[in-house]
């Protein structure tokens, strides 16, 4: 109580002169604020290319990539041959496509890979 | 008998291929597996003048990755925001931002606002939405505001006569009145920020709210571009 009165006080003998400084202190510091936070928000912006390039980001387009040769002509022969293998191959994720085109490089047999194909699509149903 | 039963196993599997691959391309044409909602693969919205699908990635593996995977923000600022932003301001998940796009968005009865500074939409933004960065709907007396809020469908009163205004004064405004604007014809609004960590879109809503923008008229979808994302929803980058 004693302290309200003693504060009151103070600003009864504040002139007209300080209590502007005061306001503009406050205004000016309110200011500072709003600019520390969109400046904040910039930095953080900045956070979203150096994260999400590297890895592969959901609708960020695939990192271009060398063409593998053999994988296209792995893929065109399949879709020659084996129409329904390589519908269902297409629906593929990426990961389980290098799986199946890995056994293809280590020696499987179409029979074999389209076994994989199959088998791989009914595993995520 | 024992001798039709390969012939049975053939027929069966013959018609089972093209029935397999008839089913397989409706799903493919139909969006894939996993819809937006049971009723809907996809839905289409205008972005910069032009139709842009909204559908979920269909890959099975895909896990969010980079920015928005992240948990945890610097708090303060970017602090967990309320679930109620305002009174009256009503929060809305995916499923009513859907239903939002398609009844009014499409129909130019909404506007869906991206919040964030101009830095965060041009590295992507939700399908349909315009860049209005909460910092320019925070003073009364800007032109920004008030080109804003003509967008939005407000209607600035100038010529107001003296006997209106003692009216108004004497009976009350009508609702979705104030004295600089009239708000009676304002569209739905749709805002959104970076996540629900994100305090631009609750900023942005509450300068609209201290204009006088009615807020059943504003719709807050909290968990804005991370949780858009985590659902494995396609975003765009603005000039495309």
């Amino acid at each position: 109580m004693r302290a309200n009165v003693v504060c009151i006080g103070m600003v009864r003998g504040l002139k007209p002169f300080a209590l502007v400084v005061i306001l503009s202190g406050s205004l000016t510091q309110a200011a500072i604020a709003e600019d520390d936070y969109l400046s904040l928000i910039s930095s953080e912006a900045q956070k979203v290319d150096e994260e999400s390039s590297p890895s592969a980001e959901s609708a960020a387009p695939e990192p271009v990539q060398p063409v593998d040769e053999k994988l296209t002509m792995f893929e065109q022969s399949l879709k020659d041959q084996y129409k329904g293998s390589y519908f269902v191959y297409m629906r593929l994720s990426d990961t389980s496509k290098q799986s199946v085109y890995q056994d293809y490089t280590s020696g499987s047999s179409f029979k074999e890979v389209r076994k994989k194909i199959l088998s791989l699509y009914s595993n995520h149903q | 008998m024992k001798k039709l039963y390969p012939i049975k196993s053939l027929l069966a599997l013959l018609l089972s291929v093209p029935l397999s691959m008839a089913c397989l391309n409706v799903m493919a044409s139909d969006g894939g597996k996993a819809r937006l909602t049971k009723d809907k693969p996809f839905i289409n919205v205008i972005h910069e003048g032009h139709k842009v699908k909204i559908e979920r990635i269909q890959d099975p593996e895909h896990v969010l990755t980079g920015y928005y995977a992240q948990t945890a923000r610097d708090c303060p600022p970017f602090c967990l925001q309320p679930e109620i932003v305002a009174p009256g301001v009503t929060t809305i998940g995916e499923v009513e931002l859907f239903d939002f796009m398609e009844n009014k968005l499409n129909k130019k009865a909404g506007v869906l606002v991206d919040a964030r500074t101009p830095e965060w939409y041009e590295r992507g933004t939700i399908p349909g939405s315009i860049n209005v960065p909460f910092f320019k709907l925070q003073k009364l007396e800007s032109a920004e505001m008030k080109q804003a809020l003509s967008r939005f469908g407000g209607v600035e009163r100038v010529d107001v006569g003296s006997i209106t205004r003692q009216y108004e004064a004497l009976m009350g405004q009508e609702e979705g009145m104030t004295e600089q604007w009239d708000f009676t014809g304002a569209k739905d609004l749709v805002l959104w920020c970076n996540s629900p960590q994100c305090g631009q879109s609750p900023r942005a809503i509450k300068g609209l709210l201290a204009a006088g923008y009615p807020p059943s008229k504003i719709f807050y979808y909290r968990g804005g571009m991370q949780m858009w994302k985590l659902w494995g929803l396609n975003t765009v980058e603005p000039g495309k």
